[in-house]
């Protein structure tokens, strides 16, 4: 039995577990114990990743060499290492925790923690898969499970057909992925029982079509239709738009990545999406005044810096990609935490064009500016770190790409600071409930946040160093 | 004493970090409320470092003088990280130029901060102020002790962003709001510059640190060579509201007397002079950007002091005087008078800096002063200036400026206005193709069914 399935086990199989006590705890709901439970397991689990990476760390040749020996079946797989898998499995682990810290302000759990732990042990699962027809396989099943618990979601809402809308979009667009996965998956499997011939075409359509169902579950231009409207809707929890998320990130480094590094990086047209899809994002997030879509708008942003990266930057460009991803997935936690707090406070009504909360939340005021000069990459945070890098490897491609990425920086950072003034400044905003104040554990871990961006800003070379070895593994295809 | 050196140029830059960090520990207290330990916080950082950089000068004027030979001090070095062949470090240094800078900037900020702590006592904001003060004299001191340009660039944004803060202090006010939102687009269009200019930079000729001496150190590489000092001076006329980016200058004094006084009067403006400064005492620079240069100095200085005349509030006119005098500097540095445009600069900062906080008092001033000279308008009025220039040319003029000051005071940014209405139009076509895709009609289009 491999360390892999060990891995597994233990990981997911406790996500697993802490779904089927759901299922059971479920029956009987209590809204302060749910919290509790929730905030256990979570906290188990990141316990788990991190003793995880602790010993690998101390046997880390024995258990690297078995990685390589498994993996090497693979095909169009980015093969993770053991310490990035590990990585991987903290910070999907650390996200959750802050997800579930988040979530119990708000006063009814909409999405079902059942199906929530499930999904993390998918998730779990797909960092931990190396070969590429089981990383489709339980991809998709993580996709099914999120299109299911979008559309639960949205039949709870009563907002004038737009929660049916965006979970409608949603499902289609992902549907739209599965497709493409299916058909790869069904080529695969005439492929192995010999009904058809290995041929350099056939090879092309599956390259393709693996790109095309990467792309749209990451959301890139222009199959970005779902992103903003999705990522719009933390009004109940922020797992659902975090676990998307994750997987698109998963997707894009595991299967987009090394694919277009390695057989599409002369692709003009791969350098035109991105560059399009960044200027794209930046002018659609230009005009915008509502609270609850800039997390979507910067993640558009960011998903077509990556790409660009991805596409241009050479074998370095997917450690450039991670650090975004990795920049991405807490600032934009961050900024769907502000959301989630204000709409437990104001109602979903309430937060949409809402003004003068700075001096009623000053720290909600602190955290969003600092993960928008994340995302922009202002001095001090993980995203300068990330635009140092971008800048440096553009100018020894594409020097005119400085130019695009400083400008969709520029405009973003204007935007993202125009919206904060719209929302912290102003005359003060009068809804429901203005008096609650945030609690101890809301400010915790907005200050946890805080502290990942602004430390892995000042002292970033671990981070840098890790990610860097990790991005070095290319695949064998 | 090299060591005494090194500790004394640290405490320049660590006292008010020290502060810094205090104060954001504070924020999550209740103890911000308490000015007492506010305004302790912030002095004691303040004064390590006032004490700190007079010591410093004072010892590398002695050297220059007994010596003849103009020493860099380093005072951090700090390997932030490497990436492939990149690595990224940022140092602070001390030499005979960014010193007065460092100085000015001490003192400046120690004048401002024991005029706040009256001005603003009591107000709600007061540890807000004073956080957003200590954030910007930390953004100042990296940028006058950066010891290269990326470097210098982190101060660069740390200064802009903390302008944009300040200016909308008082947070209730729609007016401060729209007029932070108008500093800070110019801010960030102009930061453009630095950006691209010191990323080519650490890409060609990396790890190039400042040196001494009023001649160019280096020669910059021949693909860079008009490219980077254009980008610099694009940067560094946003910052310093040159012509024409001049708009957001009276606008930014919407915020607190005190904040205008340390950013348009005393230090934030003449982070442009510095730049420009930096830029020519290190690379050979072509000669076409010294001609842009003179060129946009002189401009803005006309169009300064004809606007600084028809200005209806102090602070404005104050504003438009100080571009005027900018723009004298940019030709100063643009002519290689590097050591005019420094004094121009320290003696610049330190009267305007004194007019602006007296502002608040100026019509006392002014009834006292006429009390005690019995002082007759219309004498004044007759003055020579119809004397040397014709009377209608006079008023010719002042329409003129009356015009530019009415089109400067209503406008707006042009290119703001173009991308918000391209903005909505991408969303609309953004929301149709989402219900589109989702086969249910659009909320909008069902009403109008």
């Amino acid at each position: 039995m491999s360390e892999h399935f060990l891995n597994l086990v233990l990981v997911s199989g406790f996500f697993l577990f802490a779904a089927l006590l759901e299922c059971v705890r479920e029956r009987s709901p209590s809204h302060r114990c749910s919290r509790m439970f929730a905030v256990a397991i979570a906290m188990v689990g990141l316990v788990i990743s991190i003793l995880q990476s602790v010993g690998v760390r101390i046997e880390a040749g024995e258990l690297a060499l078995g990685g390589h020996v498994v993996a090497q079946g693979s095909r169009y797989i980015h093969k993770l290492t053991f310490e990035g898998k590990y990585l991987c499995s903290v910070i999907s682990s650390l996200l959750f925790l802050c997800g579930v810290l988040f979530a119990p302000a708000i006063p009814l759990v909409r999405v079902r923690m059942s199906r929530v732990f499930l999904m993390q042990a998918l998730l779990l699962a797909l960092i931990e898969v190396q070969k590429v027809t089981s990383f489709l396989l339980v991809g998709s099943l993580l996709i099914l499970l999120c299109i299911g618990a979008a559309r639960h979601h949205a039949r709870s809402l009563n907002d004038d057909n737009r929660g049916e809308m965006r979970a409608r979009t949603f499902g289609r667009y992902q549907w739209l992925a599965l497709s493409a996965i299916f058909i790869s998956l069904g080529l695969r499997a005439l492929e192995a029982t010999n009904v058809i011939q290995t041929t350099d075409v056939l090879h092309q359509v599956d390259l393709m079509l693996l790109c095309f169902a990467s792309a749209v579950v990451v959301g890139l231009f222009p199959f970005h239709g779902w992103v903003v409207s999705f990522l719009g809707t933390p009004r109940s929890t922020i797992f659902l738009p975090m676990i998307t998320i994750e997987t698109g990130m998963l997707f894009f480094f595991r299967v987009y990545a090394p694919i277009v590094s390695l057989h599409f990086a002369e692709s003009t047209l791969l350098l035109i999406l991105p560059v399009a899809g960044l200027l794209y994002a930046a002018v659609l997030f230009f005009g915008e005044r509502r609270l609850k879509r800039i997390p979507g708008y910067l993640y558009l942003s960011h998903v077509s810096l990556m790409a660009l990266c991805a596409d241009d930057f050479g074998p370095l460009g997917i450690t450039t990609s991670l650090l975004n991803g990795v920049n991405v997935l807490i600032a934009i936690l961050g900024l769907l935490g502000v959301c989630a707090l204000l709409t437990a406070r104001f109602g979903v009504r309430g937060v949409l064009t809402p003004s003068g909360l700075g001096t009623r939340f000053p720290e909600l005021a602190v955290c969003y500016l600092v993960c928008v000069l994340s995302l922009v990459g202002f001095p001090g945070t993980l995203g300068f770190i990330q635009e140092e890098i971008m800048l440096g490897e553009g100018l020894e491609h594409h020097a005119l790409l400085i130019g695009v990425i400083a400008l969709a920086l520029t405009l973003n950072g204007f935007s993202g600071f125009r919206l904060f003034a719209r929302i912290f400044y102003g005359q003060p905003f009068e809804g429901r409930d203005t008096e609650i104040g945030l609690s101890l554990r809301e400010r915790g871990v907005l200050l946890l946040i805080l502290a990942l961006i602004i430390a892995n800003g000042v002292a970033p070379s671990f981070l840098v160093n890790t990610l860097t070895s990790l991005g070095r593994q290319m695949p064998t295809m | 004493m090299g060591l005494i050196e090194e500790i004394l140029a640290a405490a320049i830059f660590f006292g008010p970090l020290g502060s810094l960090v205090v104060l954001s520990l504070i924020g999550f207290t209740p103890l911000k409320t308490n000015e007492k330990i506010v305004k302790r916080t912030v002095a004691i950082g303040q004064s390590i470092g006032f004490f700190g950089a007079m010591l410093i000068a004072f010892q590398m004027v002695r050297e220059f003088i007994v010596n003849g030979s103009e020493k860099i001090i380093g005072v951090l070095h700090y390997h932030l990280f490497s990436f492939s062949y990149h690595s990224v470090e940022v140092g602070l240094q001390l030499d005979l130029l960014n010193i007065w800078f460092v100085v000015m900037a001490i003192i400046l900020s120690n004048i401002v901060g024991v005029f706040s702590q009256h001005y603003l006592h009591r107000d709600p904001g007061f540890y807000r102020f004073f956080f957003l003060i200590v954030l910007f004299l930390v953004g100042v001191l990296v940028v006058f002790m950066g010891n290269t340009f990326q470097t210098l660039f982190m101060g660069w944004e740390l200064v802009g962003i903390t302008s944009a803060l300040l200016i909308s202090f008082f947070t209730i006010r729609r007016e401060t709001i729209d007029n932070a939102l108008h500093a800070f687009w110019a801010y960030r269009v102009s930061d453009i510059g630095l950006l691209c200019g010191a990323a080519l930079l650490a890409g060609h000729v990396p790890s190039q640190t400042f040196g001494v001496g009023i001649v160019p150190q280096y020669q910059l590489p021949p693909e860079l060579f008009y490219l980077v000092p254009f980008l610099f001076l694009f940067s560094a006329m946003g910052k310093s509201a040159q012509f024409p980016y001049s708009s957001w200058l009276p606008r930014a004094m919407e915020g607190p007397t005190s904040s205008s006084a340390i950013f348009y009067g005393g230090l934030s403006i003449h982070a442009g002079v510095y730049l420009l400064l930096r830029l020519r005492l290190q690379y050979e620079v072509p000669t076409s950007m010294l001609i842009a240069t003179a060129f946009v100095g002189g401009i803005s200085c006309v169009y300064g002091v004809l606007l600084s005349q028809v200005q209806s509030d102090v602070k404005s006119a104050l504003a438009y005087a100080s571009l005027s005098q900018v723009g004298i500097m940019f030709i100063e540095i643009s002519l290689g008078w590097y050591y005019i445009a420094t004094i121009h600069c320290l003696g610049h900062a330190f009267l305007r800096t004194y007019q602006i906080l007296k502002c608040s008092s100026i019509i006392d001033q002014f009834v006292a002063f006429e009390d005690a000279h019995q002082f007759d308008l219309d004498r004044a009025k007759a003055g020579v200036l119809p004397l040397l220039i014709p009377p209608r040319l006079i008023s010719r003029v002042f329409s003129l400026s009356f015009d530019l000051a009415l089109r400067a005071a209503s406008g707006r940014s042009l290119l703001v206005s173009y991308l918000d209405r391209l903005s909505y139009k991408l969303q609309e076509n953004e929301d149709r193709w989402l219900y589109f895709v989702a086969g249910l009609p659009r909320p909008q289009d069902k009403k109008e069914g």
